[in-house]
């Protein structure tokens, strides 16, 4: 699965899921948490996701607003993830 | 050793003088022994308890790393047992041992003669190991081959007493490098040394004399209007007491080289409950999330993953508080603390559900007002039982619901609120907690002048609060 494809399947999730706004155009850096966007129990809900979608398993103290602020960086801790296995 | 004395005030200048004269190889060792000697002035056996729970742990520890390959849950939960074992039993053995002489008076036989006090800082301690545990099982941290480093974490005297609550993995690398104490570290650790001692001594001390008397004891001898001020007066003092006192350490403990967490954001200017839990205590507050909330919350998510699931949104928050209202001390009025906010978390994510989010993040000024304007008088209601027994809690909201008489109320603690409301609105609308920093240098030489001399005044009015012990 390249980088694109990741990218893709979290924004998605992002918007249907957690916005509530299947067709709103998330740019990759937006701050989600950080701006109150979303609330923190939205990060037990991308950890889930992550592990369902992509079989990889994200402690919970490395789900923070620091290191998953933003589709990008979720996207990197994905990609750092699945490197490792 | 009180904080807030001469004693401790040559402690520390002595221990950063005699720190920084040393050799890097015996600057943690320095810091172990100055630690447990500042510990052994409370109560040796605090000391000897410390002791204890370090061995354990870091022999645990060892232990947990060289199994990590096996799948049995138990060879972490069993470290995790132990550790919550030992605090309880200092936590409800004391109030055990009351109970018993209690029973035991009633029934004619002589009473056993037992003390058994919590150490000071030792939840902290406790919750300080289970999180190293865990990181070790988790791999996101190894587990330390240096005994002496890791007693020095668990030691650490500008920690020791109320926190900051320090994860190891943070901490630990820290001990490992030589100290770093630059220019920068420097101006830093004054700027939160004196915004330290202008909070906790200044401000409230100068709010603990402008609470009304009594009215925490005999609330109903004031009319609502008081009993009301007095609430938001006692959250102040809380704030600036706690606040000012965690950057006191952070400053102390910067002259070492080591960073300590930051503890408090600006909770005063919250949006929402999550957004307070992210502002005030955050040590505790992020330890209860990655542990406690977040664990929780993915396992209901992974049986149900939908956010419309009620036991989703109503046990991780409410059990996370519990935890919280039980560490800060193990009696009814602080679990009835921990349930009101837990209920609070609970309804903001009850409304979530229909608010539609606002992915622009862009909040109009009078809603931003309004938002901390509802989180702050909700805090101040759930503090009434953080504040006082149950009984006296009763008494205390009755008297704001009766509503029997409105005063006007003494200008001078709102003057004092206002000044700790603008030193928090400074670092809030920059962004900065240190932008104070960046200030001429006459108005930060007036400013230390001015803070000096409040000092003065309060020390000699006997206003300096007693070390800050939380809990």
């Amino acid at each position: 699965m390249d980088r694109s494809e990741i990218v893709e399947k979290v924004r998605q999730f992002v918007c249907t899921e957690l916005l509530k706004k299947p067709d709103y155009a998330l740019q990759e850096d937006e701050p989600l948490f950080s701006t109150g966007v979303i609330d923190s129990f939205a990060m037990a809900q991308i950890g889930v996701f992550i592990e369902t979608e992509f079989e990889l398993y994200i402690p919970d103290p490395e789900l923070t607003v620091e290191n998953m602020d933003t589709v990008t960086q979720i996207t990197d801790r994905i990609i750092q993830g699945l490197q490792a296995i | 050793m009180e904080i807030y004395s001469s004693n401790y005030f040559i402690f520390v200048i002595s221990s950063v003088f005699i720190f920084l004269l040393l050799p890097g190889k015996f600057q943690n060792l320095f810091l172990l022994l100055a630690s447990y000697f500042f510990y052994i002035s409370w109560d040796w056996r605090y000391a000897a308890a410390l002791f204890i729970l370090t061995v354990f742990n870091y022999g645990y520890a060892q232990f947990l790393e060289k199994n990590l390959a096996k799948k049995n849950p138990w060879i972490l939960r069993a470290g995790v047992v132990v550790n919550i074992t030992f605090w309880l039993v200092f936590l409800l053995g004391a109030r055990a041992v009351e109970l018993l002489n209690e029973l035991l008076s009633q029934a004619g036989f002589s009473t056993i003669v037992f003390s058994l006090l919590l150490p000071l800082g030792f939840s902290y301690r406790v919750f300080e190991s289970i999180s190293y545990l865990v990181d070790i099982r988790l791999k996101l941290a190894k587990a330390s081959k240096n005994f002496l480093d890791y007693a020095t974490y668990m030691a650490y005297f500008p920690k020791l007493v109320s926190g900051p609550l320090e994860r190891g993995r943070i901490f630990l690398p820290q001990l490992v490098k030589q100290a770093v104490v630059d220019d920068d570290q420097i101006k830093r650790s004054i700027t939160l040394i004196i915004l330290g001692l202008t909070r906790s001594i200044v401000l409230a001390g100068m709010l603990t004399v402008l609470i009304p008397r009594s009215i925490f004891i005999k609330p109903l001898d004031y009319s609502s209007t008081q009993i009301v001020f007095g609430l938001i007066i006692y959250g102040f003092y809380l704030y600036n007491q706690f606040a000012g006192y965690t950057d006191l350490m952070r400053g102390i403990s910067g002259f070492f080289g080591i960073q300590l967490t930051r503890n408090f954001s600006t909770p005063f200017f919250s949006q929402n409950f999550s957004d307070f839990w992210r502002r005030w205590h955050i040590s505790l507050s992020q330890w209860l999330r990655d542990y406690v909330f977040m664990p929780l919350s993915r396992s209901f998510l992974r049986r149900n993953p939908s956010r419309k699931n009620i036991p989703n949104l109503i046990i991780p928050p409410m059990v996370t508080m519990l935890v919280s209202g039980f560490w800060h001390g193990a009696t009814l009025n602080l679990l009835l603390w921990g349930a009101i906010n837990g209920g609070f978390i609970l309804v903001e994510n009850l409304l979530n559900l229909f608010v539609s989010t606002n992915p622009s993040g862009k909040v109009v000024l009078w809603r931003k007002l309004l938002g901390s304007l509802v989180v702050l008088s909700l805090a101040l209601l759930a503090a009434i039982p953080f504040r006082l027994d149950l009984p006296t809690s009763k008494v205390y909201l009755y008297g704001i619901v009766k509503w029997n008489q409105w005063d006007l109320p003494d200008v001078r603690p709102w003057i004092v609120m206002g000044v700790s409301l603008l030193l928090d609105w400074f670092q809030f609308h920059s962004g900065d907690e240190f932008v104070f920093i960046k200030w001429s240098g006459w108005l930060k030489v007036s400013l230390v002048a001015i803070t000096v001399a409040a000092m003065m005044v309060v020390y000699n009015l006997q206003l300096a609060p007693a070390t800050f012990v939380y809990p």
